[in-house]
C-alpha cells in the first residue's frame, strides 16, 4: 500500500491524522496554503498559571515537530489541492499545484482527508462592540498573539488594578448573522484567558458575561470552579454595545434586576468559529455543506466520513471545537482510514 | 385580516434566550432602571402582559427598534411593544390623545380634526401667503394642486406642516416648485400618519394605509409621496402590502428619496457648499433603521454641505431622538421625552455640529425641543428645507 | 458469578508473537466502540463487561440510532471474547505485558489495557422531595403531564444530559403536556445544539433561569399522597417576580459522579479523579484517552463532559492511540536501552519513582531483582536520576554526555557558562529555533526530572557559573511527576553548599513549547543579560 494520503489543511486537525497514520506506517501529504504549518493554534498562547490548564495549544509544536520529522510525511507549505478525480472506490489522483506558480505535482491518493480548519469570525461586524475603534477591546485571539510573544504590557500598558471584561458570543449563537450555533471552544477559553491574566496581573478583576457557561468536553467543570474560586464576576447576559468615556469603556447591563452602567478598562471579545471561506476544490469534489457552510459529514456519529467513499473531514472544517475535541476527531478520522483501508474499502 | 396584521408583532418572542445584548442598547435603559427589552419579553413569555401593559414603560419606549437591531433570535421589538400597547389600548389604558387622534383621522382624514374644506383654504392661503413672498417663481404662477388626477405624484403630508408649523408645508410647496414636479394634494386624507399603528389598533391602523392607498388609486397617481415623516412613510414601505394582501399598484416614495432621484438626474437646483457651519445628519429609526434609507439623505447634504460630520453610532445603529412612537405626541409623558433623550443631546454635542439635519417631522420636532430646552447651539433643519435654502442662495 | 460467553480462553502469552491483545474494561457505548476499531485491526479483545456502568448519560438524537454503529459484539465471539464481570479484575504488569485474573480465578496476559470506566449520574439531592425523579435517557416523553425539568441543582448538569432532557422536555410539550426547565447554564452541544432550543421554546417549553439562589420545591396536598409540587424560583432575567409553577413531577437532571469502578480504573491509569468523578488522567503530550501509566488508555465518558457524539471519536481515537502505541512498544520489547547492572543495591528507589511503571520488582528469597519492561518506558531517565548506586544506564540519560561535554571545555570557558537544562518536549523544542545566547549551555534532557542532584553539582563542581533547569508546567510533564521533582531538586540545592563564598546559581521555572518569547526573557533575566 504505496499510495498516499492526502491531508488538506495543515492545522493541528490536519497535522493530527497525518501524524497518527504515519505513525501506523502509512505515507501521508500534507498541502498547506500558509507558509508554515499549525495553523490558528500556531499563534496561540499557553494558558498555564501555576499549573497547566490543559488549554492543548502546545500541542502544535508537537505536531508540527512531529510531521517536519518524520519521513513518512510529505509536508507541502505554499501549496493547494487544485483537483481530484474520483473512482466509484474513492479518490484516484490528487493534483497538488504550488500556490503563486504553475508548479503542479500528480499523486495517486489513497484516501483524501479535508481538515481546512475555521476563519475567526471579524467582530469588526458588529460595530457597537468597538473593535478596531476603542482602544482597550481586544479579541481572545489577539490576547493570545499578545501572551504568545510576552507582550502582555500592550494589554496592561502599566496600568494597576486594570477592571477587564470578556464578552462571550461574539459571532456566536448569532442566527442573525448567519451562526446559529455554540462555538464550543469559547467559555473555556475565556475562563482559561481569566485566569491567566489574573495569574500574570494579579490585581485586575475580571468580570464575565456569557449567556450560558459552556461546561462539555474535558476540565470544563474545574475552570469554571477555579475561576468562581479566584473571584472572577460572572455575569448573565452579554452586552450590546460598548460606550466610551474618556478612556473608559462603559456598558449597560441588568444586575440584580436594575440596568446599571458599568466602568471597565478592558474588554476582551470571545470571537466564534466560522466556516473557513469553500475551496474551489469542495466544490468540484461536491461536498455538501451544513446550513452553517461546515462541510458535512455522514451523520453525527459518523462523522469522519464524507458523502463520498475515500474522502474524510477532520477538524473545525465539520463544525466548530476546541482543540482538545479537535484532536480526539482527527484521531477518529486516522481510526476510520486506517479501519476502510484495512477493509479493503479504498483501493 | 387584523390577525394577519398582527404576524410580525407575535413573530416569536419565545426565540428570546435572554442574551441580553438588548438592554445596553435601549435609550431607556438608565431612565427606566428596572425595565428593559429582555425583561419586557421575559414578562410577556412568563404571561404578564397585563401588568406590562399597564405600565409606562411601553409608552415611553419609542418603538426605535435599536435594542433588537441584529438581535440573535430576529426579534422585533417595536412590534413587541406594539402589541403589549394593543393589550392596554384594549384595557382602556391607551393615551387619550392618541386615541381622540385615531378617531379623529379616521372620521376626517387627519388627525387633528381639520375637516376638508377647513384643510384645502389652508393649504390655498399657504400658497398664496408663499407667491407673495418669493420672487423667483416660476411663470406659470404657484398654486397648490388638489385632487389632480393623472399627477404624478401624490404628496401626503404630516398634519404638523398645517398646524404648528405651516412654514415646513411652504417649504414642499416650494420643493415641488423649483424642481417642477407634477403634484397633488388630496382633499380626503391629507395626513401621512398613523396613530392607530402606535396603539397596536391593527384594525384601524388597516384603514387609514387602505384610506391612503385607494385615496392614490382614486387620483391615478403613479407616485405616493411621503412627506419627512418616519413611522408613516415605513408602514407604507413595508408593511401596507402585507396588510393589504395585494400589491399597491403605486410607488412609495418619500420626499427625500424623490429629492434625491432628482439629484442623481441632474434636475436638483442647488448649489453646492451653500449650507454654511458643520452639518450633521440624524437617521430617524423608521427611515434609516427600518428601511434602510442612509445614502440619499447623506448625499443631498454633501450636495449643499462642504463641512458633513456624522454621528456616532450612525445609520443602522443611530441613538433614537427620544420623540418618536407617540412619545412626543402623547401628552402623558410631558418633559420626559427630552430627559430620555440625553443621549442624543450628548451624542450631538460631540459631532460639534452647527446644522442637524433629518427626515422625520417627529425628529425635527424633538430634536427642536431639545435644542431649545438645553440650548444647544445648532439648528435643527429637515433635509428638504436645507435643499430649498440652497436652491434660493 | 461470572459468565464466560466464550469457552476458550486465551493461554498466556502463548500467542504473544502472532497478535496483539488488549483487555477492554467496562462498559457502554465508548467501550464497545473502542473493542470493535481495535478488533478491525486485528487485535485480539478481550471485552471484560461491567454491566454496573450504565448508558444513561448520552444526548441520544432520535435520526440517529447508535445501534447502526455498534456491532452485537455477543455474536461475535469467534472474534471477540466476553466476560461477564461484577468487579474489576485484579491487574498487575509483568515483564512488559498486563496480566488481569478475573473473579472466576482465570488470567490472561495483555499488552495493552483500556479502561471505559464511565461515570455515575450524582445522586437526587435530599432536599427535593422524595417523589423526584432521576433523568435518565430512559426517561421518554411524559405526555398529558405538567413536568419540571430541574436542572443545575447545586451541582451543574452534565451537559450530554442536559440536552437529552430539553428534548425530552419539548417532546412532553408537544403531546399535550407542559414542560418547565429550570436552569442555569443551557448546554449547547454540536452544531445542531442551538436548533433544539429553538424548536423546543417553538413546542411551548418555557425556560427559567435562576442564579445562585437555588429554586424551591414543595409537596402540595397531604403527605403520603401528594397532589402535585409547587415550584418557586427567583428568574434571574425578572428577579423581582419569583415565578411560580404548579406541576405533577419532577425530573432532576444532575451532574457526573464516580463510578463504582472508577477507583480502580484511576489506580491503573496512575490519575486522579476530579471533584466531579472526572479522570485527570491524561494531558497534552499524551493525546486522547493516553493516560499517565503506560499502556493504559482511559476512553468514554469518563474522560470528561462529553456526550455521544464525543464519546464515539474520543474511543475511535484511543483504539488508534492504543494501536500506535502497541505498535511501537513491541519494538522496543527486545531493546536495552534500560539495563540494571550489580551495582544495584536493591533500594527500590527507582522502583517507586518510575512514573510509568516500566520497572518490576522481581522478589527472591536472597537476591530481588529490579527487571525493567522496556515496552512501558518512556525513557525519562527519572529513574537513573534517583539511583543511588548508578546502576541504571539508560541511553537516554544526559548524565555522560554531560561528562563529556565538560571535559572539552576548558575550566576558563565553563566558568563564564550557565548549563540550561531543558525537557526536550517544552524547552527543547524552544531552543532548535532561536539563537542561545553566548554565556549559556543549552542541553536538552528526555525530562528535567533526569537532572539529577549528582548532574547540577557536578556542573558547578566543574566550575560553571550556574545551572537552570527547565521543565513543562505542572500538570503538563509527560512523565507526570518529572516536573516536581526538579523543582524540588532544585529548591532544596539553593539551601545547600556554598561556591567560592557565594550561594550557588541554580534556577528553575516550567514552559510550554508555545512559549518561545516568556523562555527567552526567563532565560536571560537568569543569566543577568539584557534583553536582546
Amino acid at each position: 500500500m504505496d499510495k498516499p494520503i492526502v491531508v488538506v489543511g495543515g492545522g493541528i486537525a490536519g497535522l493530527s491524522v497525518a501524524g497518527m497514520l504515519a505513525g501506523n506506517g502509512m505515507r501521508c501529504i500534507i498541502v498547506e496554503r500558509e507558509a508554515s504549518l499549525g495553523g490558528h493554534v500556531r499563534d496561540w498562547a499557553c494558558m498555564a498559571t501555576d499549573k497547566c490548564l490543559r488549554c492543548f495549544c502546545c500541542s502544535a509544536e508537537d505536531l508540527v515537530g512531529y510531521a517536519r520529522s518524520s519521513d513518512k510525511i510529505d509536508v507541502r507549505t505554499g501549496w493547494e489541492l487544485s483537483s481530484v478525480s474520483l473512482s466509484s472506490g474513492g479518490p484516484k489522483q490528487a493534483v497538488l499545484k504550488r500556490i503563486g506558480s504553475a508548479e503542479e505535482k500528480t499523486e495517486e491518493a489513497a484516501a483524501l482527508v479535508i481538515a481546512t480548519g475555521f476563519e475567526p469570525y471579524n467582530p469588526g461586524e458588529k460595530i457597537l462592540l468597538g473593535h478596531g475603534r476603542l482602544d482597550g477591546v481586544f479579541t481572545l485571539a489577539e490576547m493570545d498573539s499578545l501572551l504568545r510573544r510576552d507582550m502582555l504590557s500592550v494589554f496592561t500598558r502599566g496600568r494597576r488594578g486594570l477592571r477587564a471584561a470578556f464578552f462571550q458570543c461574539v459571532g456566536s449563537r448569532d442566527a442573525n448573522s448567519g451562526a446559529n450555533y455554540c462555538s464550543q471552544y469559547c467559555c473555556k477559553a475565556a475562563l482559561r484567558m481569566a485566569l491567566k491574566l489574573m495569574h500574570e496581573s494579579p490585581d485586575i478583576s475580571v468580570t464575565l458575561f456569557y449567556i450560558d457557561i459552556q461546561l462539555a468536553g474535558k476540565y470544563a467543570g474545574a475552570l469554571l470552579k477555579a475561576a468562581e474560586d479566584k473571584g472572577v464576576r460572572l455575569q448573565q447576559g452579554v452586552p450590546g454595545e460598548i460606550t466610551n468615556s474618556e478612556d473608559l469603556l462603559e456598558v449597560i447591563v441588568e444586575s440584580q434586576g436594575l440596568n446599571r452602567k458599568e466602568p471597565f478598562d478592558r474588554v476582551i471579545l470571545s470571537i466564534g468559529e466560522r466556516p473557513s471561506p469553500k475551496q474551489s476544490v469542495l466544490d468540484q469534489l461536491g461536498l455538501p455543506a451544513n446550513e452553517f457552510g461546515f462541510v458535512s459529514s455522514r451523520d453525527p456519529l459518523d462523522n469522519s466520513r464524507t458523502a463520498i467513499p475515500g474522502v474524510y473531514v477532520a477538524g473545525t472544517c465539520s463544525g466548530p471545537k476546541d482543540i482538545e475535541t479537535t484532536l480526539e476527531h482527527a484521531g477518529q478520522t486516522a481510526e476510520v482510514i486506517m479501519a476502510d483501508l484495512r477493509k479493503g474499502a479504498l483501493r | 385580516m387584523s390577525g394577519e396584521i398582527l404576524i410580525s408583532s407575535e413573530k416569536s418572542y419565545s426565540d428570546c434566550f435572554t442574551c441580553g445584548s438588548c438592554i445596553s442598547r435601549c435609550f431607556l435603559a438608565e431612565s427606566y432602571p428596572e425595565m428593559n427589552p429582555r425583561k419586557l419579553v421575559h414578562r410577556l413569555l412568563t404571561g404578564r402582559e397585563r401588568e406590562l401593559a399597564d405600565s409606562e414603560f411601553i409608552w415611553a419606549c419609542t418603538l426605535c427598534g435599536r435594542c433588537t437591531t441584529g438581535c440573535p433570535k430576529g426579534l422585533e421589538m417595536d412590534a413587541i411593544v406594539r402589541h403589549l400597547r394593543g393589550i392596554a389600548w384594549q384595557m382602556g389604558k391607551a393615551p387619550e390623545r392618541i386615541v381622540e387622534g385615531v378617531k379623529k383621522a379616521l372620521e376626517f382624514g387627519n388627525n387633528t380634526g381639520l375637516e376638508s374644506a377647513a384643510f384645502v383654504d389652508m393649504a390655498e392661503w399657504l400658497a398664496e401667503e408663499l407667491a407673495d413672498e418669493m420672487e423667483d417663481l416660476p411663470e406659470e404662477g404657484l398654486s397648490v394642486p388638489i385632487d389632480k388626477e393623472g399627477a404624478d405624484v401624490l404628496y401626503i403630508p404630516n398634519p404638523r406642516e398645517y398646524t404648528s408649523n405651516p412654514n415646513m408645508f411652504q417649504t414642499y410647496m416650494k420643493f415641488f416648485t423649483y424642481t417642477n414636479t407634477d403634484w397633488t394634494i388630496s382633499s380626503r386624507v391629507f395626513d401621512i400618519t398613523n396613530w392607530a399603528y402606535y396603539l397596536g389598533d391593527n384594525q384601524d391602523a388597516l384603514v387609514l394605509v387602505r384610506n391612503l392607498v385607494e385615496e392614490a388609486r382614486r387620483l391615478k397617481v403613479r407616485t405616493l409621496l411621503s412627506t419627512e415623516c418616519g413611522h408613516g412613510f415605513k408602514i407604507l414601505r413595508k408593511e401596507a402590502e402585507q396588510w393589504l394582501g395585494e400589491p399597491l399598484g403605486v410607488e412609495v416614495l418619500s420626499v427625500v428619496e424623490l429629492a434625491h432621484r432628482y439629484l442623481e438626474e441632474g434636475k436638483l437646483p442647488v448649489k453646492p457648499g451653500s449650507i454654511e457651519g458643520t452639518v450633521t445628519y440624524h437617521d430617524p429609526c423608521n427611515v434609516g433603521r427600518k428601511l434602510g434609507v442612509f445614502e440619499q439623505p447623506r448625499e443631498l447634504i454633501k450636495a449643499i454641505a462642504d463641512d458633513f460630520v456624522e454621528l456616532w453610532p450612525n445609520r443602522e445603529y443611530s441613538i433614537c431622538c427620544g420623540g418618536g412612537g407617540s412619545v412626543g405626541q402623547n401628552t402623558r409623558m410631558g418633559q420626559k421625552k427630552l430627559e430620555h433623550a440625553l443621549a442624543k443631546h450628548d451624542q450631538i454635542i460631540r459631532s460639534g455640529a452647527t446644522v442637524i439635519a433629518t427626515s422625520c417631522q417627529n425628529c425635527l420636532s424633538q430634536l427642536g425641543d431639545l435644542q431649545s430646552r438645553y440650548d444647544m447651539p445648532l439648528e435643527v433643519k429637515s433635509v428638504i428645507e436645507l435643499l430649498v435654502e440652497s436652491i434660493e442662495t | 458469578m461470572i459468565l464466560r460467553h466464550s469457552t476458550e480462553v486465551n493461554p498466556t502469552g502463548q500467542s504473544a508473537e502472532t497478535a496483539q491483545r488488549v483487555l477492554v474494561v467496562g462498559g457502554g457505548i465508548p467501550a464497545v466502540a473502542a473493542a470493535q476499531a481495535l478488533m478491525e485491526t486485528g487485535v485480539q479483545v478481550t471485552f471484560a463487561r461491567f454491566r454496573d456502568v450504565a448508558e444513561h448519560v448520552y444526548f441520544d438524537m432520535p435520526a440517529v440510532h447508535v445501534g447502526d454503529y455498534l456491532r452485537d459484539l455477543s455474536a461475535e465471539l469467534d472474534e471477540v471474547e466476553i466476560v461477564d464481570i461484577t468487579r474489576a479484575p485484579v491487574v498487575w504488569r509483568d515483564h512488559g505485558v498486563f496480566r488481569a485474573t478475573f473473579e472466576d480465578g482465570t488470567e490472561s496476559a495483555y499488552d495493552c489495557l483500556l479502561l471505559a470506566p464511565g461515570i455515575s449520574l450524582r445522586p437526587i439531592p435530599l432536599d427535593l422531595p422524595v417523589e423526584t425523579e432521576l433523568f435518565t435517557s430512559r426517561i421518554k416523553a411524559l405526555p398529558g403531564q405538567q413536568v419540571l425539568f430541574l436542572m443545575d441543582y447545586k451541582e451543574l448538569t452534565h451537559p450530554a444530559l442536559g440536552m437529552s432532557a430539553i428534548r425530552i422536555a419539548a417532546e412532553t410539550a408537544r403531546n399535550g403536556g407542559k414542560a418547565v426547565v429550570c436552569f442555569r447554564h443551557a448546554p449547547v452541544l454540536h452544531v445542531f445544539g442551538e436548533a433544539l432550543y429553538d424548536s423546543a421554546r417553538k413546542d411551548g417549553v418555557q425556560f427559567v433561569r435562576y442564579g445562585e439562589e437555588s429554586p424551591k420545591v414543595q409537596r402540595l396536598g397531604d403527605g403520603g399522597n401528594p397532589a402535585g409540587f409547587r415550584l418557586a424560583v427567583s428568574d434571574i432575567i425578572d428577579s423581582e417576580n419569583e415565578f411560580v409553577w404548579d406541576c405533577d413531577r419532577i425530573v432532576a437532571v444532575t451532574g457526573p459522579d464516580a463510578s463504582s469502578i472508577s477507583e480502580w480504573a484511576r489506580t491503573m491509569a496512575d490519575g486522579d479523579l476530579d471533584e466531579r468523578g472526572f479522570m485527570l488522567s491524561d494531558n497534552i503530550h499524551s493525546n486522547s484517552g493516553r493516560s499517565f501509566a503506560s499502556g493504559v488508555f482511559v476512553v468514554g465518558e469518563a474522560t470528561g463532559n462529553l456526550d455521544l457524539i464525543g464519546c464515539m471519536a474520543q474511543a475511535r481515537a484511543a483504539a488508534a492511540q492504543a494501536e500506535a502505541w502497541m505498535r511501537r512498544s513491541r519494538l522496543k520489547r527486545e531493546d536495552d536501552f534500560l539495563s540494571v547492572s550489580t551495582a544495584c543495591v536493591r533500594c527500590l528507589t527507582c522502583y517507586r519513582v518510575c512514573p510509568h511503571s516500566a520497572l518490576s520488582l522481581q522478589p527472591q528469597v536472597s537476591r530481588s531483582r529490579i527487571e525493567p519492561s522496556p515496552s512501558f518506558c518512556l525513557e525519562c531517565g527519572i529513574c537513573a536520576s534517583v539511583c543511588p548506586s548508578g546502576a541504571i544506564s539508560l541511553r537516554a540519560y544526559p548524565e555522560e554526555s554531560i561528562a563529556g561535554l565538560i571535559k572539552e571545555l576548558t575550566p576558563s570557558e565553563i566558568s563564564g557558562l550557565t548549563f540550561v537544562f531543558g525537557c526536550q518536549r517544552s524547552a527543547g523544542i524552544i531552543a532548535e529555533s532561536i539563537d542561545m545566547p553566548e554565556n549559556a549551555r543549552f542541553l536538552a534532557v528526555p525530562c528535567a526530572g533526569s537532572v539529577s542532584d549528582y548532574i547540577i553539582w557536578g556542573v558547578l563542581a566543574a566550575g560553571a557559573r550556574g545551572v537552570l533547569v527547565v521543565g513543562c508546567h505542572h500538570g503538563n510533564c509527560r512523565s507526570d511527576s518529572g516536573t516536581e521533582l526538579a523543582a524540588a531538586r532544585v529548591e532544596r540545592g539553593k539551601g545547600l553548599g556554598v561556591f567560592g563564598g557565594k550561594p550557588p546559581r541554580i534556577g528553575y521555572f516550567t514552559i510550554a513549547p508555545n512559549e518561545s518569547a516568556r523562555f527567552q526573557r526567563l532565560l536571560h533575566e537568569f543569566l543577568g543579560n539584557d534583553l536582546p
